[in-house]
């Protein structure tokens, strides 16, 4: 786990310098509509409940994405509820995604139970068995969606491939 | 592309170091949202009530080991430590020792050591003119009197008579009542002449016992149904009964 020089591993500074650009890169990833503003919202409930927390660095790690899970599945539900807003005004200029765009695209075209477990499992760096927890699946499911999701990739962005 | 590529990619998204700005927001909010951890409290509430229990036992126990206590408490962690043997001071009445002979003796240097033997010969336990007498201080039963005598001391009219309690023969005993009587007068003999009472008593309830049985002998039975076997019984025991009464006091001067 990468931490930043001088921080308390379990300092709420530690915690979010560690997993921060993980849960970050999570919420680009699905394409989510305001990535920094939910990655708030996931330290803001880490730091209410960090003190009550037992475990190893690990645990931790699948802690907290279990809250940026459970913070997607709200804010997706919550946008289905919402009208959806107008087509944006000429003048809005979209703030540039640091995110790799050719990457995001080709999340974009994988089904929603593949996405998931490949960010999960290769951007949030959890293990098989963590995946599955969070997302309340078997282990034989996360690896076979793990992989069909990697060829789908490897598919879409291969160099043959012309759009 | 091969997969590892594609991990790598995906892993190298899930790197990317977050905004300065957005950083310092998130904190902010964070530190603003972190619950005001209470301080634990260093000791429990048990863990006080238990601890003045302790401080308390352990004070009142120390304060009776020095003997320190008034006269009540001394005495009550007196009985209550003899049961698990740990041995502390008897008070036997200390505080009426010390101020009989605060108010006996006037001189001050002969009260203070008054006082401070009251004290060492309670806490070693030994009698008031020790060796001397049944143990206990002349004028008080309890052993209580001041050191160095009781007002009492040297006036034979005053305070329990001489053959009270010891063990005398009655030619000693007369002769000491014969003293008493002739030194103190008729007062102080009569109440030293409480036995010849006991006798007249004992004397008058012969005589009723007497009268009694006479009036059991006298009963006509002619007149009333025959008595019972247990009736008979009953009256004879009652009887016995009465004459055992009568007797007992004699008995009791005899003894």
């Amino acid at each position: 786990m990468r931490r930043r020089r001088g921080a308390d591993p379990r300092s709420i500074e530690g915690v979010y310098d560690a997993l921060a650009p993980a849960v970050l890169g999570y919420f680009r990833s699905h394409r989510m509509a305001d990535p920094e503003g939910l990655t708030g919202d996931v330290f803001v409930a880490v730091t209410q409940r960090l003190a009550s927390f037992e475990g190893d660095d690990a645990a931790l790690r699948r802690w907290v994405f279990t809250i940026a899970h459970h913070r997607r599945v709200d804010e997706i539900r919550r946008a289905t509820r919402q009208v959806p807003p107008g087509p944006p005004s000429p003048d809005v200029v979209e703030p540039e995604d640091p995110f790799d765009p050719d990457l995001a695209a080709a999340l974009a075209t994988l089904t929603d139970d593949q996405r998931q477990v490949v960010v999960l499992r290769h951007v949030a760096d959890l293990s098989v068995e963590d995946v599955a927890a969070i997302t309340g699946r078997s282990p034989g499911s996360v690896k076979m969606l793990s992989v069909r999701g990697l060829e789908a990739l490897a598919a879409r962005l291969s160099p043959t491939t012309v759009t | 592309m091969d997969e590892n590529e594609i991990t790598q990619r995906l892993r190298a998204s899930g790197e990317e170091p977050v905004p300065g700005e957005v950083r310092a927001s998130h904190l902010s909010q964070m530190h603003a949202a972190s619950p005001v951890v209470e301080k634990p409290k260093r000791f429990g509430r048990l863990a006080v009530a238990a601890a003045a229990f302790v401080g308390f036992a352990v004070g009142s126990t120390g304060f009776a080991m020095a003997g320190a206590l008034p006269d009540p408490a001394q005495q009550v962690a007196h009985d209550v430590l003899a049961v698990v043997q740990v041995d502390v001071e008897n008070p036997r009445n200390r505080g009426q020792c010390i101020s009989s002979a605060a108010r006996t003796i006037e001189d001050e240097a002969a009260k203070q050591a008054a006082k401070q033997e009251c004290k060492d010969r309670i806490k070693s336990g030994r009698p008031d003119h020790a060796g001397q007498g049944n143990g206990k201080a002349k004028g008080r039963p309890d052993g209580a009197g001041p050191p160095g005598g009781h007002p009492n001391d040297g006036d034979p009219c005053k305070g329990p008579p001489p053959w009270a309690g010891n063990k005398m023969t009655p030619a000693e005993k007369d002769a000491a009542r014969a003293e008493r009587a002739t030194t103190c007068g008729r007062d102080i003999d009569v109440e030293a002449d409480e036995p010849e009472e006991l006798e007249v008593e004992s004397e008058e309830l012969e005589v009723e016992s007497e009268e009694l049985e006479v009036e059991t002998e006298t009963e006509e039975p002619a007149t009333e149904a025959p008595l019972t076997e247990t009736e008979t019984e009953t009256e004879s025991t009652e009887t016995e009964e009465l004459q055992t009464e009568a007797t007992e006091p004699t008995d009791q001067v005899e003894g």
